[in-house]
Protein backbone atom coordinates (compact mmCIF):
# COMPACT_ATOMS: atom_id res chain seq x y z
CA UNK A 1 0.00 0.00 0.00
CA UNK A 2 1.46 3.41 -0.91
CA UNK A 3 1.45 6.31 1.57
CA UNK A 4 -1.47 7.98 -0.17
CA UNK A 5 -3.63 4.86 0.20
CA UNK A 6 -3.16 4.63 3.96
CA UNK A 7 -6.14 5.56 6.20
CA UNK A 8 -5.67 9.08 7.66
CA UNK A 9 -5.18 7.90 11.26
CA UNK A 10 -2.48 5.53 10.07
CA UNK A 11 -0.11 8.14 8.69
CA UNK A 12 2.40 10.63 10.06
CA UNK A 13 3.01 14.05 8.51
CA UNK A 14 6.59 14.74 7.54
CA UNK A 15 8.09 18.09 6.54
CA UNK A 16 11.27 18.02 4.49
CA UNK A 17 13.92 20.78 4.50
CA UNK A 18 13.22 21.27 0.79
CA UNK A 19 9.75 22.55 1.73
CA UNK A 20 7.84 19.46 0.62
CA UNK A 21 5.29 17.97 2.98
CA UNK A 22 4.28 14.34 2.72
CA UNK A 23 2.83 11.47 4.71
CA UNK A 24 4.32 8.15 5.72
CA UNK A 25 2.80 5.08 7.42
CA UNK A 26 2.61 5.25 11.21
CA UNK A 27 4.97 2.27 11.39
CA UNK A 28 7.75 4.65 10.31
CA UNK A 29 7.24 6.91 13.35
CA UNK A 30 10.59 7.87 14.83
CA UNK A 31 12.40 6.53 11.77
CA UNK A 32 13.64 7.85 8.45
CA UNK A 33 11.83 8.36 5.15
CA UNK A 34 12.94 9.54 1.73
CA UNK A 35 11.35 12.76 0.55
CA UNK A 36 9.43 12.00 -2.68
CA UNK A 37 10.43 15.44 -4.01
CA UNK A 38 14.17 15.87 -3.34
CA UNK A 39 14.82 12.13 -2.64
CA UNK A 40 16.86 12.96 0.50
CA UNK A 41 16.35 11.24 3.82
CA UNK A 42 14.16 13.01 6.38
CA UNK A 43 13.52 12.22 10.03
CA UNK A 44 9.96 11.09 10.71
CA UNK A 45 8.62 12.78 13.86
CA UNK A 46 7.73 10.60 16.80
CA UNK A 47 8.99 10.45 20.34
CA UNK A 48 9.62 7.41 22.46
CA UNK A 49 6.77 4.93 22.59
CA UNK A 50 4.59 4.29 25.63
CA UNK A 51 6.59 1.19 26.57
CA UNK A 52 9.63 3.40 27.20
CA UNK A 53 7.71 5.44 29.77
CA UNK A 54 6.40 2.24 31.40
CA UNK A 55 9.98 0.94 31.69
CA UNK A 56 11.19 4.29 33.00
CA UNK A 57 8.42 4.28 35.64
CA UNK A 58 9.34 0.70 36.64
CA UNK A 59 13.01 1.73 36.84
CA UNK A 60 12.14 4.61 39.17
CA UNK A 61 10.03 2.25 41.30
CA UNK A 62 12.88 -0.27 41.57
CA UNK A 63 15.43 2.44 42.45
CA UNK A 64 13.02 3.92 45.00
CA UNK A 65 12.34 0.50 46.54
CA UNK A 66 16.00 -0.49 46.79
CA UNK A 67 16.95 2.93 48.19
CA UNK A 68 14.20 2.62 50.83
CA UNK A 69 15.64 -0.72 51.91
CA UNK A 70 19.09 0.82 52.26
CA UNK A 71 17.60 3.81 54.11
CA UNK A 72 16.23 1.36 56.64
CA UNK A 73 19.79 0.16 57.27
CA UNK A 74 21.47 3.57 57.31
CA UNK A 75 20.78 7.02 55.91
CA UNK A 76 24.15 7.24 54.14
CA UNK A 77 23.66 3.88 52.41
CA UNK A 78 20.19 5.00 51.32
CA UNK A 79 21.49 8.23 49.81
CA UNK A 80 24.31 6.36 48.02
CA UNK A 81 21.85 3.79 46.61
CA UNK A 82 19.50 6.58 45.51
CA UNK A 83 22.34 8.53 43.87
CA UNK A 84 23.63 5.44 42.02
CA UNK A 85 20.11 4.48 40.91
CA UNK A 86 19.34 8.00 39.66
CA UNK A 87 22.67 8.08 37.83
CA UNK A 88 21.92 4.76 36.09
CA UNK A 89 18.46 5.98 35.03
CA UNK A 90 19.92 9.30 33.83
CA UNK A 91 22.61 7.49 31.77
CA UNK A 92 19.96 5.20 30.24
CA UNK A 93 17.71 8.12 29.29
CA UNK A 94 20.59 10.23 27.92
CA UNK A 95 21.99 7.27 26.00
CA UNK A 96 18.61 6.73 24.39
CA UNK B 1 28.31 0.80 -4.75
CA UNK B 2 31.80 -0.15 -6.06
CA UNK B 3 32.69 -2.01 -2.90
CA UNK B 4 29.54 -4.09 -2.99
CA UNK B 5 29.89 -5.86 -6.32
CA UNK B 6 30.84 -9.22 -4.76
CA UNK B 7 28.30 -11.89 -3.98
CA UNK B 8 30.10 -13.26 -0.94
CA UNK B 9 31.16 -11.43 2.20
CA UNK B 10 32.30 -12.30 5.69
CA UNK B 11 31.14 -10.44 8.77
CA UNK B 12 33.36 -10.88 11.79
CA UNK B 13 32.31 -9.81 15.25
CA UNK B 14 34.79 -9.71 18.09
CA UNK B 15 33.23 -11.41 21.09
CA UNK B 16 35.91 -10.47 23.61
CA UNK B 17 35.31 -6.74 23.42
CA UNK B 18 34.53 -5.54 26.96
CA UNK B 19 31.91 -2.92 26.07
CA UNK B 20 30.03 -2.83 22.80
CA UNK B 21 31.17 -4.81 19.79
CA UNK B 22 33.34 -4.42 16.73
CA UNK B 23 32.34 -5.66 13.30
CA UNK B 24 34.60 -6.17 10.30
CA UNK B 25 33.14 -6.90 6.89
CA UNK B 26 35.39 -8.46 4.27
CA UNK B 27 34.72 -9.02 0.59
CA UNK B 28 35.39 -12.27 -1.23
CA UNK B 29 39.07 -11.35 -1.68
CA UNK B 30 39.46 -10.85 2.06
CA UNK B 31 39.71 -7.06 1.86
CA UNK B 32 38.13 -5.03 4.63
CA UNK B 33 35.26 -3.07 3.13
CA UNK B 34 33.29 -2.06 6.21
CA UNK B 35 34.02 -1.53 9.88
CA UNK B 36 31.67 -0.75 12.72
CA UNK B 37 31.95 -0.16 16.42
CA UNK B 38 28.70 -0.74 18.27
CA UNK B 39 28.42 1.37 21.39
CA UNK B 40 27.41 -0.30 24.63
CA UNK B 41 24.57 0.93 26.86
CA UNK B 42 22.63 2.49 24.01
CA UNK B 43 18.92 2.06 24.40
CA UNK B 44 18.21 3.28 20.90
CA UNK B 45 20.51 1.44 18.54
CA UNK B 46 22.48 3.70 16.19
CA UNK B 47 25.15 1.71 14.40
CA UNK B 48 27.58 3.68 12.24
CA UNK B 49 29.39 1.67 9.60
CA UNK B 50 32.64 3.03 8.17
CA UNK B 51 34.85 2.16 5.22
CA UNK B 52 37.71 1.09 7.51
CA UNK B 53 39.03 1.22 11.07
CA UNK B 54 40.11 4.86 10.74
CA UNK B 55 36.36 5.61 10.83
CA UNK B 56 36.88 8.57 8.50
CA UNK B 57 34.37 7.69 5.80
CA UNK B 58 30.89 6.75 6.92
CA UNK B 59 29.29 4.21 4.60
CA UNK B 60 26.06 3.17 6.33
CA UNK B 61 23.90 4.26 9.22
CA UNK B 62 21.64 1.69 10.89
CA UNK B 63 19.19 3.43 13.18
CA UNK B 64 16.45 1.99 15.37
CA UNK B 65 13.12 3.77 15.15
CA UNK B 66 12.16 3.18 18.72
CA UNK B 67 13.96 2.66 21.99
CA UNK B 68 12.68 -0.74 23.01
CA UNK B 69 13.81 -3.25 20.42
CA UNK B 70 11.35 -6.09 20.96
CA UNK B 71 9.74 -5.64 17.55
CA UNK B 72 12.10 -2.95 16.45
CA UNK B 73 12.57 -1.63 12.96
CA UNK B 74 15.95 -0.35 11.81
CA UNK B 75 16.32 2.14 8.98
CA UNK B 76 19.41 1.84 6.82
CA UNK B 77 20.74 5.04 5.29
CA UNK B 78 23.62 5.64 2.90
CA UNK B 79 25.09 8.92 4.19
CA UNK B 80 27.02 9.57 0.98
CA UNK B 81 23.72 9.84 -0.89
CA UNK B 82 21.76 11.02 2.19
CA UNK B 83 19.17 8.48 1.22
CA UNK B 84 17.40 5.64 2.97
CA UNK B 85 18.08 2.32 1.26
CA UNK B 86 15.49 0.31 3.15
CA UNK B 87 14.84 -1.09 6.59
CA UNK B 88 14.81 -4.28 8.61
CA UNK B 89 12.09 -5.17 11.08
CA UNK B 90 12.46 -7.81 13.76
CA UNK B 91 9.39 -9.90 14.38
CA UNK B 92 9.45 -9.87 18.17
CA UNK B 93 6.99 -12.61 19.12
CA UNK B 94 8.08 -14.99 16.39
CA UNK B 95 11.73 -14.41 17.28
CA UNK B 96 11.14 -15.77 20.77
CA UNK B 97 11.37 -19.26 19.34
CA UNK B 98 12.93 -18.65 15.95
CA UNK B 99 14.67 -15.45 14.76
CA UNK B 100 12.49 -13.76 12.15
CA UNK B 101 13.06 -10.49 10.38
CA UNK B 102 11.61 -8.67 7.40
CA UNK B 103 13.44 -6.70 4.76
CA UNK B 104 11.50 -3.52 3.96
CA UNK B 105 11.90 -1.27 0.96
CA UNK B 106 12.24 2.49 1.30
CA UNK B 107 8.43 2.79 1.43
CA UNK B 108 8.26 0.35 4.34
CA UNK B 109 6.80 -2.47 2.29
CA UNK B 110 8.04 -5.97 3.12
CA UNK B 111 10.06 -7.39 0.23
CA UNK B 112 11.58 -10.48 1.84
CA UNK B 113 11.56 -12.56 5.00
CA UNK B 114 14.56 -13.63 7.06
CA UNK B 115 14.22 -16.76 9.12
CA UNK B 116 16.50 -18.90 11.23
CA UNK B 117 17.25 -22.16 9.43
CA UNK B 118 15.47 -24.74 11.55
CA UNK B 119 12.89 -24.59 14.36
CA UNK B 120 14.33 -27.49 16.35
CA UNK B 121 17.88 -26.17 16.10
CA UNK B 122 16.71 -22.68 17.07
CA UNK B 123 15.04 -24.12 20.20
CA UNK B 124 18.21 -26.08 21.07
CA UNK B 125 20.24 -22.87 20.64
CA UNK B 126 17.93 -21.01 22.99
CA UNK B 127 17.44 -23.56 25.72
CA UNK B 128 20.46 -25.89 25.61
CA UNK B 129 23.56 -24.50 23.93
CA UNK B 130 24.43 -21.55 21.74
CA UNK B 131 27.40 -23.40 20.25
CA UNK B 132 25.38 -24.59 17.27
CA UNK B 133 26.11 -22.14 14.44
CA UNK B 134 23.12 -20.21 13.14
CA UNK B 135 22.00 -19.93 9.55
CA UNK B 136 19.45 -17.58 8.09
CA UNK B 137 17.74 -17.61 4.74
CA UNK B 138 16.32 -14.47 3.18
CA UNK B 139 13.39 -15.52 1.04
CA UNK B 140 10.89 -13.93 -1.26
CA UNK B 141 8.24 -16.59 -1.37
CA UNK B 142 10.22 -19.77 -1.96
CA UNK B 143 13.05 -17.98 -3.74
CA UNK B 144 16.22 -17.73 -1.64
CA UNK B 145 17.86 -14.32 -2.07
CA UNK B 146 20.54 -14.27 0.61
CA UNK B 147 22.03 -16.77 3.04
CA UNK B 148 23.73 -15.84 6.31
CA UNK B 149 25.74 -18.75 7.64
CA UNK B 150 27.59 -18.62 10.93
CA UNK B 151 30.88 -20.52 11.24
CA UNK B 152 31.57 -22.57 14.32
CA UNK B 153 33.95 -20.56 16.48
CA UNK B 154 33.20 -19.91 20.18
CA UNK B 155 35.50 -16.84 20.32
CA UNK B 156 34.84 -14.99 17.06
CA UNK B 157 31.41 -14.72 15.50
CA UNK B 158 31.85 -15.12 11.76
CA UNK B 159 28.93 -14.89 9.39
CA UNK B 160 29.31 -15.78 5.75
CA UNK B 161 26.96 -13.74 3.57
CA UNK B 162 26.01 -15.21 0.22
CA UNK B 163 24.01 -12.94 -2.06
CA UNK B 164 22.37 -14.70 -5.00
CA UNK B 165 23.36 -13.02 -8.24
CA UNK B 166 19.78 -12.40 -9.36
CA UNK B 167 18.64 -10.98 -6.00
CA UNK B 168 20.21 -7.54 -6.39
CA UNK B 169 17.08 -6.17 -8.03
CA UNK B 170 15.10 -7.07 -4.87
CA UNK B 171 17.58 -6.29 -2.09
CA UNK B 172 20.39 -3.76 -2.30
CA UNK B 173 23.68 -5.45 -1.25
CA UNK B 174 24.25 -2.63 1.26
CA UNK B 175 20.96 -3.55 2.91
CA UNK B 176 21.98 -7.21 2.83
CA UNK B 177 25.20 -6.38 4.70
CA UNK B 178 23.36 -4.12 7.13
CA UNK B 179 21.08 -7.10 7.78
CA UNK B 180 24.08 -9.30 8.48
CA UNK B 181 25.56 -6.74 10.89
CA UNK B 182 22.20 -6.44 12.66
CA UNK B 183 21.85 -10.21 12.97
CA UNK B 184 25.34 -10.34 14.47
CA UNK B 185 24.64 -7.39 16.77
CA UNK B 186 21.08 -8.05 17.89
CA UNK B 187 20.65 -11.80 17.64
CA UNK B 188 24.25 -12.28 18.76
CA UNK B 189 23.16 -11.04 22.20
CA UNK B 190 21.05 -14.06 22.97
CA UNK B 191 24.14 -16.20 23.35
Amino acid sequence: MKYQEQPLHNVVDVACDCGNKFQVPRSMKGGIANCPECRKSVKVPGGPEALFYVLLFLGILVVGGISALFFALSKTAGFIALAIGCLIILICVLAS
Amino acid sequence: MDNFSDNQYTIRRKILTIFGAKFHVYNNEGELILFSKQKAFKLKEDIRVFADESMAAERLVIKARQIVDFSAAYDVVDPSEDRKIGALRRKGWKSLVRDSWEFLDENDQAVAMVEEDNLILSLIRRFLTNLIPQSYHVKQGERVLITYKQNFNPFVLKIRVNIEADSRDVIDPRLALAGGILLAAIEGRQG
